[in-house]
């Protein structure tokens, strides 16, 4: 349902003339994502198949300055966290591939605001995550401080 | 710049929206947030001069992209942080 809430959030936003659009989804996003033995719940190839229909989506619309696509991995700083798990992630993450590594929402915040109040020179969709999503923090730190 | 939001009430959101509030109104003149309940105090910004928010029914079934319409003009950038969650 959020696919389509989102879509037609898009819509109606590209007629009141919107440029670009910046989106949250998700690392791993991927349209052709389906059910397999590793991730046989609910929230493993549908979950990722719904956000790369969201990314689809948006890109189809073609937004004059393209749609910016945030895909982080594991969310720090997030009521559903316990705080253990915020403090042990970040000293874990150098184990991790980049596009898996966690990041904190306050910092997620700070850089999707900034790239929507950018200024772009292309119609291309962008897709931030792991090193293209801490590129983008000062001091490409992905913790909190 | 007009910015368009939906939302905003999540984690990631209240973020984003803070930090876009945080901007001088010469960047950012305004922020309309489209939810789906009213948003809770705490879960907005301190400084809420230049956002807007509109409740939109968004219960399955309904058509939402008219509502949309019709709380969205002039707008130069749209972001989008809802998830695919409770809806809470």
């Amino acid at each position: 349902m959020e696919v389509e809430l989102a879509t037609a959030f898009a819509r109606a936003g590209i007629e009141a003339g919107a440029r670009k659009a910046v989106l949250l989804t998700s690392s791993g996003a991927d349209i052709n994502a389906k059910k397999s033995w590793l991730l046989s719940s609910v929230a493993g190839g549908l979950y990722f198949h719904l956000k790369g229909q969201v990314e689809k989506n948006f890109t189809d619309l073609g937004f004059e300055q393209g749609t910016h696509i945030f895909r982080p991995a594991g969310l720090l700083g997030t009521q559903h966290v316990p705080g253990i798990v915020d403090t042990l992630m970040p000293a874990l993450d150098w184990l991790a591939p980049a596009r898996w590594r966690s990041i904190h929402i306050e910092k997620l915040g700070f850089a999707m605001a900034a790239v929507a109040l950018r200024s772009e020179d292309s119609s291309a969709s962008v897709i931030y995550q792991g090193e293209e999503l801490f590129d983008l923090l000062p001091g490409k730190r992905w913790q909190k401080n | 710049m007009k910015i368009g939001f939906i939302g905003g009430t999540g984690n990631v959101g209240q973020c984003v929206l803070r930090n876009l509030v945080s901007y001088p109104e010469e960047q950012v003149s305004q922020v309309v947030c489209v939810n789906r309940r009213k948003a809770n105090p705490e879960e907005l910004p301190e400084d809420q001069s230049r956002m807007v928010e509109h409740v939109v029914d968004m219960s399955p079934g309904t058509d939402v992209e008219p509502l949309f319409a019709d709380v969205l003009s002039d707008i130069d950038v749209l972001v989008g942080t809802i998830g695919i969650g409770s809806g809470k």
